[in-house]
């Protein structure tokens, strides 16, 4: 299956945000989107999902409009873990992972028992079942962001949308977050967008061995896009974050295969 | 762990037996009601006619006794039910919707709307309770209609929007209430105007019961019938909307019940503050947010409370004490203690 | 030590102040001397000295501009307060009460529009005169006041007394006092023979249905002369305002067999509501609308009181009264008092009780 996203433009107001952008996602493969803060990351994902429909251009999967969906069916094709977590009402965490089958539902069905039970089995795939009867907002940074990639996956959508999903998370729990979208993409045929200001996150996924596709954007438009190691180059970097740097290659200790990491470089006149 | 176990597994019962309490608390409540009144009737006499009553379903008109069980204490209590019941489910949907915990539905305009209209019914109608009761429903609807409608003008965060009309018609239509009061008759018009701003139960019958028992148990089923997508905007529009819940028309078939409840409710009774705000709170710190368990249990307990609440207005008093006074001195003093009872776990 | 000075200066000055504002409370007293004042007992106690005759009278209180109006002076009104200028019949037999202003609403009084009146004397009620702050403005801009008040009958012919003699119409208040107690003493003669177990017990609703009459009223003075026995009376009642509530169950346990009503609309709303259908007033159909003329008979703030007195009486024992011309009586009344000749027609309309007060599009004549 693959997503296509063809000539897509937005404006907010007279404030072009996102300029004639084209580009495709298949099944099996994780877009990075990287670029600066405001280069138009998450307008993009909202467009994507649906939920900003007065863009220009086309988004469609298999030739089919998702705009021209019906609710239920376009839930059933594409997940969205948007970056703000709004719950602010006392839900245990397996409820919360049982809302993901919501589009499967009538609209005024409750969850049944198969339904309860694939929310069990995906809680105990990423290990986090010991979390279910807690309550979703007392959770830490990480453990809610694992419990929404569960409810995303139990929603069962083969293209999944994630908005800088490590945002305020401390070194750790950005590494689990990381670690179970790669076990996700290798497990499993998903088409990931993942949007993140880390350009570091595309190498480690290719390091994973998770086929990877790296699109930095920059006010609106797509500066390059491709494996990361030809996209994050010194010179694009330099373009788009306006920041002199040099990426490094090594093979960590015990580490199996070689890693690229881009570190910022300061000289005498400063970054 | 098997401690832990067998701790949530502890707590699990306790909210069930909490959960069972409150569902049977307005049962216990109406039925209380049926035992007390200024008219002295025993103990057994009320049971003898309650026996009577349910194993022939007549009773003797001649009997005032039976008369003032059946005709004057069961449709009060009844109709306490439903209005407290309405108050409570409305203000669970309303916070729920505009994820705001300080919302109820005197904050679309409705509780005014309707006042407002109850005023025009005193001022040209006379006070006449079928012309009171008209308005009241009609401009209760009319106000969120206009809140709607203000709303709408701006395309961005209807959300927003809509609290913001709402507040702006709630404003012009309390200001329209005092108008009313201003101009109204001191001598005839305004005692009837200001006990009804006060809310009461007193003086219903089944004509009232019927006016005001369809539209609350048909919006309440509606409710019901959507309380798996309100646990779905919860998440928030993002989220729910990712999910497939199309928020428009979700939110918007929510709040349309929720008025159409609060306006058969303030029809019948006058403004009763305090249950709509307090009640889903107090079920949200006991049980959870669930709407699956929030929505019956916010109406068995907003029901059970007012239907206490009215026995106290009419026993304390050799008259009736309006509602609103009691609901709000017996109420928040228990929503404190259970506030720190609680801690403010769950919310 | 200065402090000190300063103080006791400021009390003597007080205290001197005090002194000089004597005299002229002397000079009071010799109002009898001089024919343009006289000098009156207002219904709060205060004897007041006030120009005779007024030229300008606000009536700021119902009551008080029917009083007015029967002492023929009706015409000297130039304020008033809302209920009275939509008195139906009041308007037919006084028709300048449509030109006065209105000067108060909700129990607050307007000044501005008072001291464009200049106002020789206001008529107030008891509430305005328990408002400090109304009644201090009063006296800042030296707008004499009235008060207006009686509990029963005998403070209500005195008051009519008293402005008699402020409005130099003693042979009017005379007329009425003298129709008064001729009706009163007619029904005390036709009910001589009544004993304790013949009186009607009786339920009387004011203006709502669970409105009722207190102990120490006028409407529990009067009923007493026209025979019948207030359940209402002595009871737990819950006081709002100057109104008393009781409720359904309290009544249905009094089981009155009689319920008089004074606002139009509530005898149907009894008769009809099957709540109501288990006391005794109810089953046999004695619920009556009571007359409305200038006012509600026999409301607390009608001076129709002896007319209120005769029709209850024959209302309840018709037997005693076959020699009473009820009509004839109540004609006089408005024709000794207010002048006023009362056709057929008016008197099945007061009668009925179904208006008192003007609907929107009324025009003089109309009624």
């Amino acid at each position: 299956m693959t997503l296509s996203i063809k000539h897509l433009s937005f404006q907010y107001g007279h404030q072009i945000i996102l300029d004639d952008i084209s580009t495709a996602v298949e099944q099996g493969e994780l877009v990075c989107l990287l670029g600066p803060n405001g280069s138009g990351k998450t307008t993009m994902l909202n467009c994507i999902s649906g939920f900003e429909g007065s863009f220009d251009g086309s988004i469609e999967i298999e030739g089919m409009p998702v705009s021209e969906m019906r609710d239920a069916e376009r839930a059933r094709h594409i997940a969205y873990m948007p970056q703000k977590d709004e719950v602010n009402f006392p839900f245990a965490a397996r409820e919360v992972v049982l809302m993901g089958r919501t589009p499967y539902l009538g609209r005024f069905d409750v969850p049944g028992d198969k339904d309860r039970a694939l929310a069990v089995a995906v809680l105990k795939a990423l290990d986090i079942h010991h979390l279910a009867d807690q309550m979703y907002h007392t959770l830490s940074g990480g453990e809610r962001q694992l419990v929404r990639i569960a409810r995303g996956l139990v929603q069962g959508a083969v293209f999944q949308l994630l908005d800088e999903p490590t945002a305020s998370l401390d070194l750790k729990n950005e590494m689990m977050v990381l670690e179970h979208i790669s076990e996700m993409m290798l497990t499993s045929s998903h088409g990931i967008v993942m949007s993140t200001h880390d350009p570091n996150h595309a190498f480690y996924f290719a390091q994973r061995g998770v086929k990877t596709r790296a699109v930095l954007l920059e006010a609106g438009t797509v500066v390059s896009e491709g494996a990361p190691e030809t996209v994050l180059t010194v010179d694009n970097i330099r373009r788009v974050y306006r920041l002199g740097t040099q990426v490094l290659h090594f093979t960590a200790e015990e580490a199996e295969k070689p890693q690229s990491h881009i570190v910022p470089i300061r000289t005498e006149r400063g970054i | 762990m098997s401690n832990r176990n067998s701790l949530t597994n502890h707590r699990k019962t306790r909210l069930r037996m909490i959960s069972v309490c409150i569902a049977l608390l307005p049962f216990a409540a109406m039925l209380a009601a049926l035992f007390l009144g200024r008219y002295p009737i025993s103990f057994i006499e009320v049971l003898q006619r309650l026996w009577l009553g349910i194993t022939t379903w007549h009773y003797d008109v001649q009997d005032v006794v039976a008369g003032v069980i059946f005709q004057i204490r069961l449709p009060r209590a009844i109709l306490g039910f439903f209005v407290g019941g309405a108050l409570a489910v409305s203000g669970a949907v309303l916070q729920g919707i505009f994820r705001n915990p300080l919302v109820d539905a005197g904050m679309l305009g409705v509780s005014n709307g309707a006042s407002f209209g109850a005023v025009l019914g005193f001022i040209f109608f006379n006070g006449r309770y079928g012309a009171v009761i008209l308005l009241a429903f009609s401009f209760g609807l009319l106000a969120v209609w206009m809140s709607y409608r203000i709303a709408s003008a701006y395309r961005s965060t209807p959300t927003i929007m809509l609290v913001l009309g709402g507040v702006i018609v709630s404003s012009v239509f309390s200001a329209l209430v005092s108008f009313g009061k201003y101009i109204a008759d001191p001598y005839d018009e305004l005692p009837g105007i200001v006990f009804w701003l006060m809310g009461s139960l007193a003086n219903t019958g089944y004509r009232e019961l019927m006016i005001a028992i369809f539209p609350i148990s048909i919006s309440f089923f509606v409710i019901y019938l959507m309380r798996w997508r309100m646990n779905v905007l919860s998440l928030g529009d993002l989220e729910a909307f990712s999910l497939g819940v199309n928020i428009r028309r979700t939110k918007g078939i929510l709040i349309a019940c929720s008025a159409l409840m609060t306006a058969a409710a303030v029809a019948v009774s006058g403004t009763i503050g305090w249950i709509g705000l307090v009640m889903p709170h107090m079920i949200r710190m006991l049980i959870g947010s669930d709407y699956r368990t929030l929505l019956p249990l916010s109406f068995a307990l907003g029901g059970g409370f007012l239907v206490i609440v009215d026995i106290f207005a009419r026993s304390i008093s050799s008259a009736e004490m309006p509602i609103g006074i009691i609901t709000a001195l017996v109420g928040a003093p228990f929503y404190v203690f259970l506030l720190r009872r609680t801690k403010g776990r769950n919310w | 030590m200065k402090r000190k000075l300063a103080i006791l200066g400021l009390i003597l000055l007080l205290a001197v102040s005090g002194c000089a504002a004597k005299p002229e409370a002397q000079h009071t007293d010799n109002a009898a001397d001089n024919p343009a004042v006289v000098t009156v007992t207002d219904s709060a106690g205060r004897t007041l000295t006030l120009p005779k005759n007024p030229e300008h009278i606000a009536a700021l209180y119902a009551v008080s501009g029917h009083m007015v109006s029967m002492l023929d002076r009706g015409d000297r009104i130039v304020a008033v307060n809302n209920g009275l200028k939509r008195d139906v019949l009041l308007n037919e037999l006084v028709p300048t009460i449509g030109d006065a202003v209105m000067a108060v609403s909700s129990g607050q009084i307007n000044m501005e529009t008072l001291l464009d009146q200049s106002i020789d004397v206001a008529l107030i009620s008891m509430s305005i005169y328990y408002d400090d702050k109304q009644t201090e403005q009063l006296d800042k801009f030296g707008i004499p006041y009235f008060v207006v008040d009686f509990q029963n009958m005998a403070e209500e012919k005195e008051v009519v007394t008293m402005l008699g003699k402020l409005l130099d119409a003693e042979d009017e208040a005379a007329a009425y006092t003298t129709f008064y107690d001729r009706i009163v003493t007619l029904v005390e003669t036709h009910l001589e023979t009544l004993t304790e177990d013949e009186k009607v017990r009786v339920y009387h609703s004011i203006n709502e249905a669970n409105c009722t009459v207190a102990s120490d009223t006028l409407p529990a003075d009067w009923m007493k002369v026209a025979g019948g026995v207030n359940v209402s009376l002595g009871a737990d009642l819950e006081k709002d305002g100057d109104k008393y509530y009781t409720n359904l169950e309290q009544i249905i346990l009094w089981n009155p067999a009689v319920i008089y009503c004074n606002e139009s609309g509530v005898s149907e709303y009894i008769l009809t509501n099957p709540q109501w259908q288990f006391i005794d007033a109810v089953k046999n159909r004695e619920v009556k609308q009571m007359p409305i003329g200038i006012s509600r008979w026999g409301h607390k703030t009608s001076i129709e009181t002896p007319l209120a007195i005769l029709w209850v009486a024959n209302d309840l024992y018709p037997d005693r009264f076959a020699d009473v011309d009820l009509q004839d009586e109540v004609r006089q009344f408005y024709e000794t008092l207010f002048e006023f000749n009362l056709t057929d027609d008016m008197y099945q309309a007061i009668m009925r009780g179904e208006t008192m007060r003007l609907p929107k599009d009324y025009q003089e004549g109309q009624l």
